[in-house]
C-alpha cells in the first residue's frame, strides 16, 4: 500500500513532465522551424541557368562575391561592434552611478533612462534626424553609431542594474579589508559579478545594433548602408537567394556570439594574462570598427542614392577610374524613403533615381537643381518618347533612367490556355495560384481595365466596381506580395503574377516556362529617372555621372543587371540578341501604347484607400 | 609592548540612533578577546569601525601603538572573518586564499607557499579547486578563516563566524579556532552574541549592551562577579532580586529582601546603606529547605513550579512580597516538595552580587528572554 502511495506521485510527475517535454519540444520547433527553413533554402542548388552546373553551396559562392552585400555586412558588423563597446561602457557606468546613490527623484530619472526602449523606433529615429540637423551633424557612419549607442545603452543599464541588485556589498568590504584598493575591489570583485549582465548585454546590443532597421534608415547616410537596409532596399528588385545566405551568415554569427559568451564567462577564471589580452583584443577590434576604412584621399565623392540592384558594380569602378573620384552608393527600399530622407536636409546626396510620381512632388517642393543640358552630350540618345514626361514637362530636372512595365507573368506549363487579358486573374481553375502585386493602384488598375475602365479612374462607379470585383477575387488570391512574385512562379508555387517585367523577364531567362504578357486591356507604366538634388554637393560629378549612364553601352549594362527596358534607343544596338529581342524587357511599341501611366487622382484617392482596407482586412 | 589594539572613546551614530558610545577599550598582543552582546548592541558596529569599514564620529583607534583612524580599510594590518563569510563567488578556495596576498604583490613562489600552509592548517588541500557555492558550510567557514589568516595578519577580528552553522559543527570550530589562535599567537577580536561561545573561547569578554562597553574581564569573573544586572543576567542564568541596604562593612553587605534580611558581596564603592538595590543571585547558589517554625526568621517563600532538569530539579519560588526566584538543586528524597509548600530560602554569602540596575529595566528581567530575541536576531546582518 505504502508503495503504491509512493509510486503514484511518481507516475503523475512523469507524465506532466513528457507533456511538459512536449510542449517545450514544440515551442523550440515554433521558434525555429522559419530559421531552419531559411538555412536550408540557401543550400538549394542553383538553378543550372545561371551556373555551369547546379551544386550546394552555389548561392554562398554568389553571395560571398556580391560586393553590396559584403559591404552591407562589414558596415552592420562595424557599427555593431563599435555600438556594443561604447552602449555598454556608458550604459554599465549609469547602472553602476544609479546603484551606488540614493537620492531624490531617482525613481523618475531611471524611469527616464528606460524610456527609449518603449518610444517607438520611427519616433526615435525622426528625432534623432531632427537632432543631427540641428546640430549640423552630417549623416553617415558617425550619426549611425550615435542612434545605436543611444537606444543600446538603455538595455545595458537595465540589465546590469538588475544584476548589480543582487551583489552583495559584502564582497566589496571583503576585498577592501584584503588589502585591495576601492578600484582594484571594482576590478577584481565587482567586475567579475557583472560579467554575465555584460556579456548578456553586449550581445544583446550586438543584435539589437545588426538588426536595426526603423533607426538606422533615418540617421544613415553616406554610403552606410548597413545589413537591414540593404534587404529591405532589394525589395525593389526581388529577394535572391543571396539574401538567404546572406541571414544564415548572420544566424551562424549569432550562434558563434553566444558560443564564445560562454567561453568569456570562463576567461574570468584564468590567470591575468588571459584577461589582458582579451581586453587588449577587444579594444583592437574597437578601433578597427570605429576607424575609417581605406579610401582615396582628395578625390572627389560621388554619393549615390538609388534603389538596390539597380545600378552596376562594374559601371561604378569603371566611372571611378575615368574620372578619378570615388562613387559611394547608399540604397533605399521606396520612394517615400527617398522623399523623408530629402525631406530633413540633413541628408547630402549628389544624385537619386526618383519614380515618375515623386519627381513632381521633389519639383514642387524645390529639392531638385535643375540639369544643365550643355554638360550632357550623350542626350541625343534618349527616345523621344520619353522626353517631356508629364512629371517634368520641360526636362529641367530629370533625366529618364529605366521603365517599367506592370503585366502578368505566368506558367505556360501551368496555364490551361495561353493567357493574354486581365481576365485570368478572376478564373477561378487558378484558385490558390495567383499572386498579386501588394499596391492598392496596381490592384485596382487591373480591376478598372478588366472592365474597360481608366487606370486613373475618378468614377466613384467604377471604383465601386472595381472594389467589389477585387473582393470577389479575393478567396483565388495566394498573396498580395510586391517582392518574391518571381520566386514564386519559379518555384512553381503560383502560375500567374501580376508583377513588373525586369523581375518576370529574369526569371523567364532561368526557366523558359514562365512568360510575360501585357494584357490586351493594358498594363501600366511607370519611369525612374535619376535627378540632382538641390543641396548636392557635386552637381557637376553627378552630370557627369548622368552623361556616362547614358553612354549606350553603359545603358545596356544596366538593362541587363535589372532587367528593365532602358529609354536609351542607342543600347538596343550594345545589347547581346536574346536582351535586344526580349518582349518582355522592350514590349513592341503595339503593347506600350495600351500602358498607362499611374497618376495622382486627387480627392477621390480617399476611396481607393476605403475599398483597399476593406478589401485586405476581409 | 604597546596594545595590539586600542580604542578611545569611540562614538558612531546612525542618523540619530548611536550605534556606539564612547567605547574604550584595550587588547593586548595575543589575547582572545570576545565582544558580546544582544543585537543592536553595537558590537558589529565596533569590529566594523577596527577595520576600516567604517569611519567613527569621534574617538581614536591605535593599532599596535599607532593611530589609523583616518586609514582606509585596505591600508590596515587586521582582516575580517565575515559572518556570511563573504567568499568571492568567481574564484575557487584556492584562488579566494590567495586574494590578499596577490594584493601584497608577494611572489608567486611566496604566494603558492602560504596558500598551500592555509589549506593544510584548515584541512581543505582536497577542496583548492572548489568554488564556494560547492563548499559545505563548515568548509566555507574555514576557507574564509584561512583567506583572513594568509596574510598573517596581527589582528583577526571575527563577525560571529559560527553563527550559520549546525550546533555540533560550531562546538568542533570553536575548538579548532582556540588551539589555531594558539598555534598562531594572532591577536583575535571575536564578535558574539551567544555567550556559551564567548565563555568556552576568550582571554577576556566585553560585554556591550546599548552602544556601551558595561563590563570587561576574564570569563569566570563575569560569572561570579557580575557588575550590572545586564550582564548578570545575560552571563548564564540568574536571579535578580530588589532590595534595600541595610548595612555595610567592607565588602560584605546585609541587604532586606521581602522584609527578610539576606547576606551580598557588595564591590561598588559609593553606595550607601538604605538605599534600594538589585542582588544577583544564580540558580546554583540558592539554598532551598523545609520551613519550619524555629528557622522562620530567614526569607521564606512558597514553592510555584517544579521542573526536571537532567541531574538538577529547577523550583521556582515565590517570595512573600510577590517577586520570584529560581533554584536549582540535585535530586534528593528529602527535597521533593509539593507545589504550595512552605520553604526556606538562603545562599553563602558569596553567592549574592550587589549590582547596578540597568536603565531600561525590561532587558535584565530575563536572561532566556534576551536569548530567544538574539536567535530571532542572527538573521539581521547589522547591529
Amino acid at each position: 500500500m505504502s508503495s503504491g502511495a509512493g509510486r503514484a506521485p511518481l507516475t503523475t510527475r512523469g507524465r506532466a513532465g513528457w507533456v511538459l517535454a512536449a510542449v517545450t519540444g514544440a515551442v523550440y520547433i515554433y521558434l525555429y522551424a522559419p530559421l531552419l527553413t531559411l538555412f536550408l533554402a540557401s543550400l538549394t542548388p542553383a538553378p543550372a541557368a545561371d551556373f555551369e552546373a547546379g551544386y550546394v553551396g552555389a548561392w554562398y559562392v554568389k553571395a560571398l562575391s556580391n560586393t553590396a552585400l559584403l559591404t552591407a555586412i562589414q558596415t552592420s558588423a562595424r557599427v555593431a561592434l563599435a555600438t556594443t563597446v561604447i552602449a555598454l561602457t556608458l550604459g554599465t557606468l549609469a547602472a553602476l552611478a544609479l546603484g551606488k546613490h540614493r537620492f531624490r527623484g531617482q525613481t523618475w530619472l531611471e524611469g527616464l533612462f528606460y524610456l527609449p526602449i518603449v518610444v517607438p523606433e520611427a519616433v526615435v529615429g525622426f528625432a534623432s534626424v531632427a537632432l543631427l540637423a540641428q546640430a549640423g551633424l552630417p549623416l553617415g557612419f558617425w550619426s549611425t553609431l550615435l542612434a545605436h549607442v543611444a537606444f543600446c545603452a538603455s538595455y545595458v543599464t537595465f540589465i546590469v542594474r538588475a544584476r548589480l541588485v543582487g551583489f552583495d556589498e559584502r564582497l566589496f568590504e571583503a576585498a577592501l579589508d584584503l588589502g585591495a584598493t576601492p578600484t582594484a575591489a571594482f576590478w577584481r570583485v565587482t567586475l567579475p559579478w557583472l560579467t554575465p549582465a555584460l556579456v548578456g548585454s553586449a550581445l544583446l546590443c550586438f543584435a539589437l545594433s545588426l538588426d536595426d532597421y526603423v533607426i538606422t534608415s533615418f540617421v544613415a547616410g553616406d554610403g552606410v548602408t548597413t545589413f537591414p537596409v540593404w534587404l529591405y532596399s532589394k525589395m525593389k528588385t526581388g529577394v535572391s537567394p543571396e539574401i538567404n545566405v546572406a541571414t544564415s551568415l548572420l544566424l551562424i554569427l549569432s550562434a558563434a556570439l553566444a558560443a564564445l559568451s560562454q567561453i568569456v564567462q570562463r576567461l574570468q577564471r584564468l590567470p591575468r594574462w588571459g584577461r589582458l589580452s582579451v581586453s587588449v583584443a577587444c579594444m583592437g577590434l574597437t578601433i578597427a570598427a570605429i576607424s575609417p576604412s581605406p579610401q582615396g584621399a582628395g578625390e572627389p565623392t560621388l554619393h549615390l542614392y538609388i534603389w538596390s540592384n539597380y545600378t552596376s558594380e562594374k559601371l561604378l569602378r569603371d566611372f571611378e577610374t575615368r574620372y578619378r573620384c570615388r562613387v559611394v552608393v547608399e540604397t533605399y527600399d521606396s520612394n517615400e524613403t527617398l522623399l523623408a530622407k530629402l525631406q530633413t536636409g540633413v541628408a547630402r546626396y549628389d544624385l537619386i533615381a526618383p519614380s515618375d510620381y515623386l519627381v513632381g512632388i521633389l519639383a514642387r517642393e524645390g529639392l531638385l537643381r535643375p540639369l544643365d543640358r550643355s554638360r550632357l552630350t550623350n542626350w541625343q540618345n534618349l527616345d523621344p518618347a520619353f522626353l517631356n514626361p508629364p512629371c517634368d514637362p520641360e526636362n529641367r530636372y530629370v533625366v529618364p533612367y529605366t521603365f517599367v512595365v506592370t503585366g502578368l507573368g505566368y506558367r505556360r506549363d501551368k496555364a490551361s490556355e495561353p493567357v493574354e487579358s486581365w481576365d485570368a486573374l478572376w478564373d477561378a481553375r487558378y484558385r490558390g495560384r495567383i499572386v498579386m502585386l501588394d499596391d492598392i493602384r496596381e490592384c485596382f488598375g487591373a480591376a478598372l481595365r478588366r472592365r474597360g475602365a481608366s487606370l486613373n479612374s475618378r468614377d466613384e462607379r467604377e471604383i465601386a466596381q472595381a472594389a467589389e470585383d477585387l473582393l470577389l477575387q479575393k478567396p483565388l488570391v495566394k498573396a498580395y506580395d510586391s517582392a518574391r512574385f518571381e520566386q514564386l512562379l519559379l518555384n512553381g508555387e503560383v502560375w500567374l503574377a501580376q508583377g513588373f517585367n525586369g523581375q518576370i523577364a529574369k526569371a523567364a531567362r532561368q526557366n523558359p516556362n514562365i512568360a510575360f504578357v501585357v494584357p490586351k486591356e493594358g498594363g501600366t507604366r511607370a519611369v525612374d529617372y535619376l535627378a540632382i538634388p538641390a543641396n548636392a554637393a557635386q552637381p557637376a560629378l553627378a552630370e557627369r555621372f548622368m552623361d556616362y549612364i547614358l553612354e549606350p553601352q553603359a545603358s545596356a549594362e544596366i538593362v541587363q543587371v535589372t532587367g528593365y527596358g532602358t529609354p536609351n534607343r542607342a543600347a538596343r544596338a550594345f545589347l547581346p540578341p536574346d536582351w535586344a529581342g526580349n518582349e518582355y524587357v522592350f514590349p513592341p511599341e503595339s503593347l506600350l501604347r495600351r500602358c498607362a501611366a499611374i497618376e495622382d487622382v486627387g480627392a477621390i484617392l480617399p476611396r481607393y484607400d476605403y475599398y483597399w482596407t476593406i478589401i485586405k482586412s476581409k | 609592548m604597546p596594545p595590539a589594539v586600542e580604542t578611545l572613546a569611540l562614538v558612531k551614530r546612525f542618523g540619530s540612533h548611536i550605534a556606539l558610545a564612547d567605547a574604550s577599550f584595550q587588547v593586548e598582543a595575543g589575547e582572545f578577546l570576545t565582544l558580546l552582546g544582544p543585537s543592536g548592541c553595537g558590537k558589529t558596529t565596533l569590529l566594523r569601525l577596527i577595520a576600516g569599514l567604517d569611519r567613527p564620529d569621534a574617538g581614536r583607534i591605535r593599532l599596535a601603538g599607532q593611530d589609523v583612524t583616518d586609514q582606509p580599510a585596505y591600508r590596515r594590518p587586521v582582516h575580517t572573518v565575515f559572518q556570511s563569510y563573504a567568499l568571492f563567488p568567481h574564484l575557487n578556495a584556492y584562488d579566494n586564499i590567495a586574494f590578499g596576498l596577490t594584493r601584497q604583490r608577494r611572489s608567486p613562489a611566496v604566494i603558492r607557499q602560504r596558500v598551500e600552509a592555509m589549506l593544510a592548517l584548515v584541512g581543505l588541500e582536497g577542496e583548492r579547486w572548489r568554488y564556494p557555492h560547492e563548499l559545505s558550510g563548515g568548509q566555507q567557514q574555514r576557507v574564509a578563516l584561512a583567506r583572513a589568516l594568509a596574510c598573517e595578519p596581527p589582528v583577526l577580528l571575527l563577525d560571529e563566524p559560527l553563527a550559520a552553522l549546525d550546533p555540533r559543527l560550531r562546538q568542533r570550530m570553536q575548538r579548532e579556532l582556540k588551539s589555531l589562535q594558539h598555534q598562531l599567537g594572532t591577536t583575535f577580536i571575536f564578535v558574539t552574541h551567544d555567550q556559551t561561545e564567548a565563555l568556552t573561547l576568550s582571554d577576556r569578554i566585553a560585554v556591550l549592551h546599548n552602544g556601551r562597553i558595561v563590563q570587561t574581564g576574564p570569563p569566570q569573573k563575569l560569572h561570579a562577579e557580575p557588575e550590572t544586572a545586564f550582564v548578570a543576567s545575560f552571563i548564564g542564568n540568574c536571579n535578580l532580586l530588589k532590595g534595600e541596604a541595610r548595612s555595610r562593612q567592607s565588602e560584605m553587605a546585609t541587604v532586606v529582601i521581602a522584609g527578610r534580611l539576606a547576606p551580598a558581596l557588595w564591590r561598588q564603592d559609593g553606595a550607601a546603606a538604605g538605599q534600594p538595590v538589585v542582588i544577583a543571585v544564580r540558580p546554583e547558589g540558592v539554598q532551598l529547605e523545609s520551613a519550619s517554625g524555629d528557622n522562620a526568621s530567614g526569607l521564606t517563600g512558597r514553592i510555584v513550579e517544579r521542573l526536571y532538569v537532567g541531574a538538577d530539579t529547577r523550583w521556582t519560588v515565590r517570595l512573600p512580597d510577590g517577586q520570584t526566584l529560581v533554584a536549582a538543586l540535585r535530586h534528593e528524597p528529602s527535597r521533593a516538595w509539593e507545589i504550595g509548600a512552605l520553604v526556606q530560602v538562603s545562599w553563602q554569602p558569596a553567592a549574592a552580587v550587589i549590582v547596578t540596575p540597568d536603565e531600561v529595566g525590561d532587558e535584565t528581567e530575563s536572561a532566556a528572554d534576551a536569548e530567544r530575541e538574539e536567535l530571532l536576531g542572527q538573521g539581521r546582518q547589522l547591529e
